[in-house]
């Protein structure tokens, strides 16, 4: 059921000087490699898509799907952007603003190439979720050993 | 508990869950069937239908039965003492985005608003050649959503970007839904009156800013950065502005004159707390999606920068130097990416700076022309707005009288007005206004009816927002699809483009009446369009024939039942102005027909083959 009646979690009125409190502190590890694994492996299946020069609707969807959430949904990630409304807004903005950095950068050194600009966002994309995914694990391997001691 | 008991409350407690079931099941029916219906209604509605209003006079009936059913489900959901759930709210919302902005695409055959199939053109261009045009149009010099358009579409195995344009004002408005809901949350402390302000945000967004183009990445470009600051740098403890003041000063004084409270604004917010290396990541994304916003669109960097100076100025926002930075980002790139634009234009840009009453004049008095229809469009569109402002200027003081934070909101709602000191924008500059305000603008109307507790007063609250929903809702379709007559992209006029492209050499003009031709979706650089930039193209005999004789590659001559009504509707020619000036045309005996449909003809002079001479 909704929490509707309730306060947001960032707008908690509180008596005496009625200032509203912030949330706790979000910075915890994301607890699941999943999301993770699923950003490096549709990396991988959009470069096969377009190195490989796929017809139709599957290329497309994924494509365009990949390219407006995956780059800026991974930064988000390993931002620990709390809850997943914000993550996502944020993420597909840093989607296109890295699309559009990327794609007007080629232009400017006259390197334009479709497959180069989804390279780099790939790599990008890739490269951020690996670092996600390598931290949340010394994270958890530090935990198991404090607990072991 | 006794055997016997447990055995018969068992039976109690599965009943109980299939009245719940049945019940959620009920809630569910509502939005289910208001989209059922809206589509059907939607799928049935003509084309041909659309008059001088626009898209309202081909709607059926029965779509505003289903919005009457969406908005009662929805008011019931919120206003209920145990309200629906989250999803279910969020459900009505996704049907009203898809009923309001789905309206066009699933009555037209084709993309409305030409300047979307244009922007297709560019990328189309930029995707061919990787190079960009800034002597053909200013927009090439802000060029990051063509070449981002360009890259993707060609990665994804697309020829053009035209699959993306009728769909593009939903799938953008639900991206927006996510960040206004969030905007709201973090500045409301009852989520009934985020949802409230996310349900009315649409129906006041009728300004149409929302279709393929630069202008539509950059306002959600604009919403995400302002929301990272409002939740991650907030200041921990706003200074002096919550202070106590003397009852004798002008502020005390002000105060009393409005019936404030002394000690305004106690309630606000405090910023999430994030680690240092969070915050870093987060200022990182505002700066990322700030430098896209700068090479992509001309206006919304400046809006942002108004924005956040305007957060700043009320210490709303700890990142006090942000304003100059950003003003140094956008500076560097006007300096640099936008030369070929401003060498020639630097009266555009600055001609209008302090000149506010040349702007209202060029937004708002110089825009009610045409016929009777289209006026009552603009003064419709007038009067919204001045009703929005209204209404939120009396939530905000309904906010300040409660002790809630309103200071933010109040800059953010305020700050776009700025921009009417700077520039006319071509006229444009009041509806970009009223878009960077709607969403704080939203916030602040919603809190006009909620809270409106104690429980008594939910059932006038209710009502009451269920009128005003009412009257949103239905100024929506002649609002936002009021210019729909030539706004629509006709068949036919889209076929007479279909022919010169595949028979026009490489170098020829294509020349028209008006400016309102679905051409440029391709081929912008291989052919002379006319008119460009401007409304009218020829309109007499001698300057259509010089026109067409100018150019020695050939010349074709287009004239369709779009530039006609763009003239009569909008320009304010009289009726039946395009058909005499065709008849001119072919009595003149200088111009011979090479392609005829019904509402679209195409002329090449003289005895020539092909449009050449």
């Amino acid at each position: 059921m909704t929490q509707i009646a309730e306060l947001g979690s960032h707008a908690h009125p509180v008596s005496g000087d009625r200032r509203v409190p912030p949330s706790p502190p979000a910075d915890l590890p994301s607890g699941t490699p999943w999301p993770g694994l699923v950003t490096l492996v549709a990396g991988d299946a959009v470069l096969a898509l377009v190195l490989w020069d796929v017809p139709g609707i599957l290329r497309t969807i994924t494509v365009l799907g990949y390219l407006a959430v995956a780059p800026g949904l991974a930064c988000a990630r390993l931002i620990r952007i709390p809850d997943g409304l914000t993550r996502f807004a944020v993420g597909v903005a840093l989607s296109l603003a890295l699309g559009v950095l990327v794609a007007q950068g080629m232009i400017q050194l006259h390197l334009w190439s479709p497959l180069l600009g989804i390279i780099i966002l790939t790599m990008i994309a890739s490269l951020v979720t690996l670092i996600e995914l390598g931290r949340d694990a010394l994270h958890h391997g530090r935990n198991r050993w404090m607990e072991a001691e | 508990m006794s055997g016997d008991a447990a055995r018969l409350a068992v039976p109690a407690a599965a009943g109980q869950r299939i009245r719940s079931g049945l019940l959620a099941g009920a809630e569910w029916a509502a939005p289910t069937a208001a989209l059922a219906l809206g589509i059907w209604a939607l799928e049935r509605g003509d084309a041909a239908d659309i008059g001088s209003l626009g898209l309202v006079t081909a709607l059926r009936p029965e779509l505003y039965v289903a919005l009457a059913l969406l908005t009662a489900s929805f008011l019931r959901g919120l206003f209920r003492a145990r309200p629906a759930s989250d999803p279910l709210l969020a459900a009505h919302v996704v049907v009203l985005v898809v009923l309001l902005f789905g309206a066009a695409p699933i009555i037209e055959p084709l993309p409305r608003v030409i300047s979307g199939w244009l922007h297709v053109g560019f990328a189309d261009y930029i995707a061919r050649s990787g190079e960009t045009l800034p002597e053909l149009d200013a927009r090439f010099s802000w060029p990051g959503f063509f070449a981002l358009t360009a890259m993707a579409t060609r990665a994804a195995g697309m020829p053009d970007a035209m699959p993306l344009l009728a769909w593009a004002p939903v799938g953008f408005n639900l991206l927006y839904a996510a960040v206004v809901f969030r905007l709201a949350r973090m500045s409301s402390t009852d989520a009934r009156t985020a949802w409230l302000a996310l349900w009315l945000f649409f129906p006041a967004n009728w300004v149409g800013q929302d279709y393929f183009g630069p202008q539509a990445m950059n306002y959600l470009f604009y919403l995400v950065l302002l929301m990272v600051l409002l939740r991650w740098f907030h200041p921990v403890r706003p200074g002096g502005l919550y202070r106590q003041r003397p009852s004798g000063s002008p502020v005390g004084l002000l105060l009393r004159l409005l019936r404030l409270p002394p000690r305004p604004l106690p309630l606000d917010r405090v910023a999430d707390q994030a680690s240092p290396a969070s915050l870093v990541g987060l200022l990182a994304v505002v700066l990322a999606v700030f430098a896209a916003s700068t090479v992509s669109h001309q206006l919304t960097p400046v809006a942002i920068v108004v924005s956040v100076g305007a957060l700043v100025l009320v210490r709303r926002c700890t990142l006090r130097t942000l304003p100059v930075l950003l003003a140094v980002m956008l500076m560097a790139y006007i300096s640099y990416g936008a030369v070929a634009y401003w060498q020639g234009h630097l009266h555009d840009m600055f001609g209008s700076f302090g000149n506010v009453g040349g702007t209202v004049k060029d937004g708002a008095v110089e825009r009610v022309r045409g016929d009777a229809g289209h006026q009552l469009v603009v003064w419709l569109r007038v009067v919204l707005a001045l009703v929005v402002w209204g209404l939120a200027a009396f939530g905000a003081w309904r906010r300040m009288r409660r002790g809630q934070a309103v200071l933010g909101l109040l800059a953010l709602a305020g700050a776009p007005f700025l921009l009417l000191a700077m520039q006319s924008y071509g006229g444009e500059i009041f509806l970009r206004v009223y878009a960077f305000a709607l969403p704080f603008m939203a916030i602040l109307l919603a809190a006009l009816l909620i809270p409106a507790w104690p429980a008594p007063r939910r059932v006038p609250a209710a009502l009451m927002a269920g009128a005003l929903s009412t009257v949103l809702i239905g100024a929506f379709f002649v609002a936002r699809y009021g210019n729909d007559a030539f706004e629509q992209v006709r068949p036919a006029d889209h076929r007479a483009v279909e022919y010169l492209y595949a028979h026009a050499p490489a170098g020829a003009s294509f020349v028209s009446v008006t400016s309102n031709v679905p051409w440029r979706a391709q081929g912008v650089e291989r052919y002379r369009y006319l008119p460009l930039g401007q409304d009218f193209g020829p309109t007499t005999i001698p300057a259509i024939e010089d026109e067409m004789r100018s150019n020695p590659k050939g010349a074709y001559l287009i004239m369709t039942k779009g530039q006609f009504v763009f003239a009569e509707t909008f320009l304010g020619k009289p009726r039946g102005w395009g058909e005499n000036l065709e008849r001119q045309v072919i009595d003149s005996g200088r111009f011979r027909a090479v392609y005829t449909n019904p509402e679209a003809r195409v002329y090449v002079l003289g005895s020539s083959e092909r449009g050449g001479q």
